[in-house]
């Protein structure tokens, strides 16, 4: 009972565990075990509560950054030198601002890990269940026989694929297809919260520096220009005439014919490239170097407008000489069309370079946090902010330029998924990064599959993406009652 | 120091600051006076230049006229509108194409540039209340999404008249206004339900303002593509993103009504629109009620951009230029900035109407069989002053 009297730790020792054991009466032993691991816990509070004041007294007597003789690497290893621990600081911040209690550890564990399950629920029920699943349901009495057999047969096909003896391979199976789709997605949302880290702005999102309207230049490009006009349009991937008829005749080997087709995606993803270049060229410009928030956002819009200007009068231009026919590869990449991938060849060309983009995002997700103090604290505290802003928005891009190559301008699913996973993760990255991709991934193939359950509907899936993500993405700000600040001292 | 002599007493006061060693030689009122004077003489020579040689190209029959003849035709203009005010029906039986061949065209062209100077002045007046409301130098009107409403209600107008659509003229414009402010409302709305009390939040309707503009946008892309057949895409595509040339009186009616409606309230409170550069308290002792002053210039403004890129296209870039040259060429002070605004704001649609229209030109003699599209012609004319504002902004935005 010699517990009772020792307050000075603070009253959150008594939890409801511990004044149970003393109710039930337990040795010595173990009221000595008890008391010895309260002290423990007293000592870390106390640690912490340490930290938190030195950190305040940190604050308070901060190195000016503008002073010429402090901003200096000099400066910056001497204020890193007076710094407590980075972890204590990041700990101590944490729980200063209550996220630590309602975000715990293993509660963000949890949901990511429950993320990840949801994940491959929706998967195998995209990749088992009937691809018209509408017309199955509503055709009446024999609709539970019909969707068994057809599951049934789903199922048959998916042994066939996996041991290899399908007549296409592993080429355009549900299994594969989903798979890159879910790919797809994760990448957007992943890129959607590094942005929004990145740029320290909730505005962010993976189309903001003029990607998608890059690509669509490429792409129009290509048609006019590289593939001589003499296109065979059809809804995938642009394929000259000689080459259809090569693919048919067997004269040109799978990866011939694939890689003829992808040279049209390789030029959007060019001309993706090439607008964000612009976009960062003309930024930097401005900040004599350093890259400011808000006109580089404004540079994506300009640049994109432009984009869009010059796919506008090349989208004229093939109308009236090579008629609908000549645009529709343009319109499967304008409104995102995920029936343009599946063959084998796109895990290599797409899949893997995603997935590696996510992985060297994920790396650095822990630097992304310190983002968040705004560029003057965060120099101290870890890598230049720029330099950590320059990578990330360059693997972000580049990953973003070879989703929509491929994939064409699925929008908003990099613009939402982060909200909303923030209100159940936290906004740590180190968390809500892996999060945003699954969740991206799960959104994806969800929406994918239920929109090619609808009769007759290829192409046009950013419409759904779109519509659905801003629908959501109100309800939940609403919801919230205020929208993410940016931190201080940024331009804008 | 004072030179015995004639010098006036402006050159003596200069004298003396000199002899002093102050560098700054601060200018009396009336220099500034002459200077401004001098330089809005220039803008207007300019802008009757560019509006003469406007008249010279013709983009209802792909042709281009020699001066001479576009002057031959005013001046029969001139005579005839004389002869029929004091002579009565004399001369109206006179067959006006045997006076002056092309006389119809050229008109029609000096309506249109007219159209194109008044479609100048409301987007960049509008471009300079929405910097001076949101106080940033890159604000622009479109970033509220009215540009994607227009485009919706093209895009509806388009789907319920079909074939027709190229001869409704005022179906037209009732549709693109009624889209872009209907745009406007919903983003208001929105930024109103995001952020319960105050609805003046840059950051705020920004977000909204980018979703509302990517969720029409991604519409109009969806519908042209897979809902429209070819005909109607292409009769879509003529209406909103190629240079616009209606000579109907319903076009002119809607300009200048919209025109007035717009301008002349903001016109008649410029003197006040100094004070959105002040802090709350300090307009309040002037006077000002700051906040609704921001919203009411800002619904004006944006219905001023609305009726710039219904009547001009999609030149909305042209609003994120202009001030900033007006105010480098001109000084930050806003009675001379929205004199500049209107002059160089005019002079640029003028210049890239002209330009998408010899560009017409050339491709229809190439055997082409569409016109250049506006949207093209502003992005790339206005991307070098981007440039240079963007480069010069480490200026302090005054």
């Amino acid at each position: 009972m010699a517990a009772w009297g020792r307050k000075g730790a603070g009253d959150d020792l008594f939890s409801a565990q511990e004044v149970s054991s003393y109710a039930d009466g337990q040795t010595l032993e173990q009221d000595q075990a008890v008391q010895a691991q309260n002290r423990q816990q007293a000592r870390a509070k106390a640690e912490q509560g340490q930290a938190i004041k030195r950190a305040r007294a940190e604050e308070l007597l901060k190195v000016d950054s503008a002073d010429p003789v402090s901003s200096g690497r000099g400066g910056r290893k001497r204020a890193r030198q007076t710094m407590v621990d980075d972890s204590a600081l990041k700990a101590a911040v944490a729980s200063a601002d209550g996220s630590a209690e309602r975000f715990a550890m293993d509660k963000r564990l949890r949901s990511i890990a429950l993320l990840a399950v949801a994940l491959l629920v929706v998967y195998a029920c995209a990749v088992l269940f009937p691809q018209n699943l509408v017309t199955v349901l509503f055709s009446g009495d024999a609709a539970a026989a019909r969707f068994s057999e057809l599951m049934q047969a789903n199922i048959g096909q998916l042994g066939l694929v996996l041991s290899g003896k399908a007549a296409n391979g592993l080429s355009h199976s549900s299994l594969l297809v989903f798979a890159l789709v879910g790919i797809a997605g994760a990448g957007l949302g992943a890129v959607g919260a590094a942005y929004q880290g990145s740029f320290n702005n909730a505005l962010a999102s993976p189309s903001t520096l003029g990607v998608m309207s890059g690509a669509s230049c490429g792409m129009v490009l290509y048609m006019i220009v590289g593939a001589g006009g003499a296109i065979e349009a059809t809804r995938l991937v642009v394929t000259t005439k000689e080459q259809a008829a090569a693919f048919e005749g067997g004269a040109v080997s799978p990866l011939g014919v694939y890689l003829g087709q992808v040279e049209g995606v390789l030029w959007s993803f060019v001309g993706a490239l090439v607008v964000v270049f612009l976009t960062v060229l003309i930024a930097k410009l401005a900040g004599k170097g350093k890259l400011g928030n808000a006109t580089i956002v404004i540079a994506g819009q300009v640049f994109g407008a432009i984009a869009s200007a010059i796919v506008v009068l090349f989208r004229l231009f093939l109308q009236t000489t090579a008629g609908q026919d000549g645009v529709n590869a343009l319109a499967s990449l304008q409104t995102g069309d995920f029936t343009r991938i599946g063959y084998i060849y796109d895990l290599f060309f797409m899949g893997i370079p995603v997935l590696v983009c996510i992985g060297v995002l994920i790396f650095f997700s822990g630097k992304l946090n310190l983002l968040a103090f705004g560029d003057e604290q965060a120099r101290m505290m870890g890598p230049r902010p720029s330099v950590l802003r320059g990578i990330v928005i360059g693997v972000s891009t580049l990953a973003t330029a070879v989703i929509v190559s491929f994939v064409g301008a699925v929008g908003f699913v990099g613009f939402m998924i982060p909200h909303l996973v923030r209100r159940v993760v936290g906004p740590d990255f180190r968390y809500l990064l892996p999060a945003s991709a699954l969740a991206g991934a799960a959104f994806t193939i969800a929406v994918q599959y239920a929109y090619s359950c609808i009769p007759g509907a290829d192409g046009g899936v950013g419409l759904v993406t779109t519509c659905l993500g801003a629908v959501v993405f109100l309800f939940a700000i609403v919801n919230e009652r205020r929208v993410p600040h940016e931190g201080s001292r940024q331009e804008f | 120091m004072k030179v015995p002599g004639r010098n006036s007493k402006q050159e003596a006061a200069a004298l003396e600051r000199e002899a002093a060693g102050v560098s700054v030689v601060p200018q009396g009122i009336r220099h500034d006076q002459a200077a401004f004077r001098r330089k809005t003489v220039a803008l207007v020579v300019v802008l009757l230049v560019v509006y003469a040689l406007s008249l010279c190209i013709s983009v209802t029959t792909y042709q281009v006229y020699s001066p001479g003849e576009a002057v031959a035709a005013l001046v029969t203009w001139v005579q005839t509108s004389f002869a029929t005010m004091f002579q009565g029906a004399h001369y109206t039986t006179v067959d006006l194409t045997d006076l002056c061949p092309n006389y119809f065209q050229v008109l029609d062209r000096a309506g249109i540039s007219v159209m194109a100077i008044l479609c100048g002045i409301v987007l960049t007046t509008s471009g300079m209340i929405y910097q001076n409301v949101f106080r940033n130098p890159v604000a622009a009107p479109t970033m509220l999404g009215v540009a994607g409403g227009l485009n919706m209600g093209l895009l509806i107008f388009v789907g319920v008249y079909g074939s027709m659509a190229l001869y409704a003229t005022t179906a037209h414009y009732l549709f693109a206004y009624l889209g872009g402010f209907f745009a406007l409302i919903l983003v208001l709305a929105l930024s109103r339900l995001i952020n319960g009390k105050r609805w003046f939040s840059v950051v705020d309707m920004l977000l909204v303002g980018s979703i509302v503009s990517q969720v029409f946008g991604q519409i109009v892309l969806y519908v042209t593509y897979y809902v429209f057949d070819d005909e109607t895409f292409l009769i879509y595509t003529t209406i909103n993103e190629v240079l616009q040339v209606n000579t109907e009186p319903v076009a002119y009616a809607f300009l200048i009504v919209g025109f007035l409606v717009t301008f002349i309230p903001v016109f008649l409170i410029r003197f006040r629109l100094n004070a959105l550069s002040f802090t709350e308290t300090e307009a309040r002792g002037m006077g000002v009620d700051l906040n609704r002053f921001r919203y009411v210039m800002l619904f004006l403004a944006t219905i001023m951009v609305i009726v710039a890129m219904a009547h001009a296209g999609m030149v909305g870039m042209a609003a994120l230029i202009v001030p900033f040259l007006s105010r480098a060429f001109f000084g930050a002070e806003s009675r001379k900035q929205l004199v500049g605004n209107i002059l160089i704001g005019a002079i640029l649609v003028l210049v890239c109407r002209d330009i998408a229209a010899l560009l017409s030109i050339v491709l229809w003699k190439a055997g082409f069989l569409f016109d250049f599209p506006i949207g093209v012609v502003a992005s790339l004319v206005c991307l070098p002053f981007f440039v240079w504002i963007v480069a010069r902004q480490q200026r302090t935005w005054e």
